[in-house]
């Protein structure tokens, strides 16, 4: 039976998921506008305006997910290639699609219930890394 | 918005942001390390630094960026290379100001301390970075 902190913790993991999920699609839509609207309009049409307005709002955008991603591994413990694969793909275009469905499959395989969970979890029985009970 | 009084907000956030994160990182230091059993112990000061950087620290952060970032644009500071170190350095605090936050959020003996282990140095990175940054921005060396 799980203890109200550990309930808490839950819904924080659940939370902190949904974050860097929304966080990663602002960066990359942010990201494909800034590369496939801006710039070509920039370069091929000499229209600055759209580049100089989309610029500082997606550096903003990478800027808060970068934030929300060391925030959500911290929250987690993740493993440093987790991170950085999360990193990585943030400066792809398009990338945010396949950080959505890693970050879906984390959530559906369950890994953060028992990680935050972890109060109740005891070392020993736990991949000590997302505390996921071995089998 | 005159570039001065853009300039006067951005340093005031930019205070508030690292003082904050200096007290973020004393609170994570004092969390117990990985235990893996049992929640911490409640902690009324803890709770006091959580919800400070959750209402003054965490949107100090995000208006130092906003208003940096209209005060390059409206300098025409983006070609100058001082400011990318300035916004690489800026980019890095405000990871370690994320991963501090996420510590603190967590508060209970977390599984993996390995990972969260560079976390014990944040007190003074975050000086060191503060320094470079003020250099950076105020002597503009490069």
């Amino acid at each position: 039976m799980m203890g109200a902190a550990t309930e808490d913790l839950q819904s924080a993991a659940r939370q902190q998921l949904q974050w860097i999920r929304t966080a990663s699609l602002l960066e990359g839509v942010t990201l494909v506008i800034l590369v496939f609207v801006a710039v070509p309009l920039k370069h091929l049409a000499g229209i600055d305006a759209a580049s100089a307005t989309m610029g500082p709002i997606h550096g903003t955008a990478f800027l808060i997910y970068i934030w929300t991603l060391a925030h959500t591994a911290s929250f987690f413990g993740w493993r440093k290639g987790e991170i950085l694969r999360l990193f990585l793909f943030a400066f792809v275009p398009l990338g945010a699609i396949a950080n959505a469905r890693w970050l879906k499959q984390k959530e559906a395989a369950g890994a953060f219930g028992n990680s935050c969970g972890g109060a109740e979890v005891p070392p020993h029985q736990t991949d000590h890394r997302d505390g996921v009970p071995l089998a | 918005m005159e570039y001065l009084w853009l300039k006067a907000f951005h340093v005031t956030t930019f205070a508030v942001w690292i003082g904050g994160m200096l007290i973020l990182s004393l609170a994570v230091s004092s969390l117990p390390a990985a235990s893996g059993g049992g929640a911490a112990a409640p902690s009324p000061l803890i709770d006091a630094i959580s919800r400070w950087n959750r209402w003054v620290t965490s949107p100090a952060m995000l208006l130092a960026w906003v208003f940096g970032i209209a005060l390059a644009a409206q300098g025409d500071w983006f070609s100058a290379p001082w400011l990318w170190i300035k916004l690489v350095i800026i980019t890095l605090l405000s990871a370690l100001h994320g991963a501090l936050s996420g510590r603190l959020r967590r508060r209970t003996g977390i599984l993996n301390a390995s990972p969260n282990s560079f976390l014990r140095f944040a007190g003074p990175v975050t000086v060191a970075s503060f320094l470079i940054v003020a250099i950076l921005a105020v002597a503009k060396p490069v």
